[in-house]
């Protein structure tokens, strides 16, 4: 045992964070130990306030202080559209293009069979619960992988009898990226994707 | 520590993310068997390996042989197989298949043939208009590929010869079949109809570029679907993932 038991429990706390290995987790432990207490302690406040804070919103299911969330709740925001994503992070993503003006709809997470997560376990029920007459419009923005994919072909014809205009984000070419280097699927896709100037 | 440099083609069977920007692939080679590799920086838009490091996909590979996981480190795109991944029920049987390939060849095990066929039946699937009776074939001529070919000649109850027809069990435990009289003594099998018997008969010895062709009526195809399904998870001695999803979109779309 090289540390006295409340160190290694902080490092042991810290190594159970996503992309935070053993020798990392012991550099946070001492730069946290050389730090003033109220530092600490806002640090850890933080923690505990966002951790109570936070919940999913009853609508969209992002991440949200107020109930439901201020984009459900905002009525500039256009009620017709909705963007179906996998992920909180995602509509962040999103809402900092400052572009689109419709709604959300988190699934928190995408249909991957070899991990055994089926539609079952996403929120796809309670988007067909949001879908009425006012809504004209779906945009399945999943991520351009396998599960992503899946879940927008999924979503696809479960939505597709519903009459409603289904749109998918366009792939292709990333900016600032370079035609030659591109590889044949995204070639494929931007050029299906391609449209008049 | 030497680092050695193989090439080769492969198919890939199963994609997880890992660390920040990588991606960890389960690959089907031709050469090697299954392998895993760690394809570095494939989650960022803009790496070369983004394309080339999807299921189902074809590749030419460079791959550098590590400890426990391999490299890889250049890739080629082959052949997407974008038919496949545009159709829902193609992408559940092709899910499927991927994941008795990975349960079912142990790694760093080479068999060229199972490769192949693998390939060829990837290829059919991409184009086929019935990828249900594509699938029955695939899971019967795969597992049997893989030792576990479903003994269909004569009774494993009495031995009496099976090969004039005739309905029986198919036993999901050992891929025997038991005759009728030895049916009604032992009820632990599928039970199968004459009709079913003799199309997973004529299945084991079908070329698969004229499978276009076989007719078989709907109730046989069911029966052998499913004894073959429960055959494969018995064998595996594990639950299969990706059946439970494959079952959900063949009952409803
Ligand atoms: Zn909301
Ligand atoms: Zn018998």
């Amino acid at each position: 045992m090289f540390y006295a038991p409340p160190m290694a429990r902080l490092i042991t706390e810290l190594s159970r964070l996503p992309g935070i290995g053993p020798k990392t987790a012991q550099r946070l432990a001492f730069y946290l130990l050389g730090q003033d207490k109220q530092d600490v302690q806002r640090l850890a406040d933080s923690l505990i306030e966002a951790k109570e804070k936070m919940s999913f919103c009853p609508i969209c299911g992002h991440l949200t202080d107020v109930h439901p969330c201020s984009i459900c709740t905002d009525a500039s925001r256009n009620a017709s559209i909705i963007c179906v994503v996998e992920g909180p992070s995602d509509v962040i993503a999103l809402e900092k293009t400052r572009e689109f003006k419709g709604r959300y709809h988190v699934l928190h997470g995408a249909i991957s069979p070899l991990d055994g997560i089926g539609p079952e376990d996403l929120r796809i029920r309670e988007l067909l619960s949001r879908i009425n007459d006012d809504i004209k419009e779906i945009i399945l923005a999943t991520d351009p992988n396998i599960e992503g994919e899946t879940t927008a072909l999924y979503l696809t014809k479960l939505l597709r009898p519903l009459n409603l205009k289904i749109t998918r984000l366009a792939r292709g070419i990333p900016v600032g990226g370079d035609l030659e280097y591109a590889d044949e699927v995204t070639l494929i896709r931007a050029l299906e994707g391609r449209h008049e100037v | 520590m030497l680092l050695t440099l193989y090439r080769t083609e492969g198919i890939i069977l199963r994609v997880r993310p890992f660390g920040e920007a990588d991606r960890i692939l389960t690959i089907l080679t031709r050469t090697e068997g299954v392998i895993e590799a760690v394809a570095r920086g494939a989650r960022r838009p803009r790496s070369r390996l983004v394309g080339a490091t999807l299921p189902f996909t074809q590749i030419q590979a460079m791959i550098f042989r590590g400890k426990s996981l391999d490299n890889l480190s250049q890739a080629e795109i082959v052949n997407t197989f974008s038919a496949i991944r545009e159709d829902l029920l193609r992408t559940a049987y092709g899910t499927y298949w991927c994941e008795l390939a990975y349960e079912f060849m142990g790694q760093r095990d080479p068999n060229e043939e199972v490769y192949l066929f693998f390939l060829a039946s990837l290829l059919m699937l991409d184009s086929t208009d019935d990828p249900g009776l594509l699938s029955i074939y695939f899971e019967l001529r795969f597992l049997a590929q893989l030792g576990y070919r479903p003994a269909l000649d004569c009774c494993c109850g009495c031995g009496k010869s099976m090969a004039e027809g005739g309905a029986g069990s198919f036993l999901t435990s050992s891929g025997g079949l038991l005759c009728s009289s030895c049916t009604q003594s032992n009820a632990s099998g599928e039970v199968l109809s004459a009709a079913a018997v003799g199309f997973m008969r004529m299945l084991l010895v079908w070329d698969l570029r004229k499978l276009n062709v076989l007719k078989l009526p709907d109730t046989a195809r069911l029966e052998v679907k499913n004894g073959i399904r429960r055959f494969a998870a018995e064998q595996s001695g594990k639950p299969l993932k990706s059946l439970d999803f494959l079952r959900s979109i063949e009952a409803h779309m």
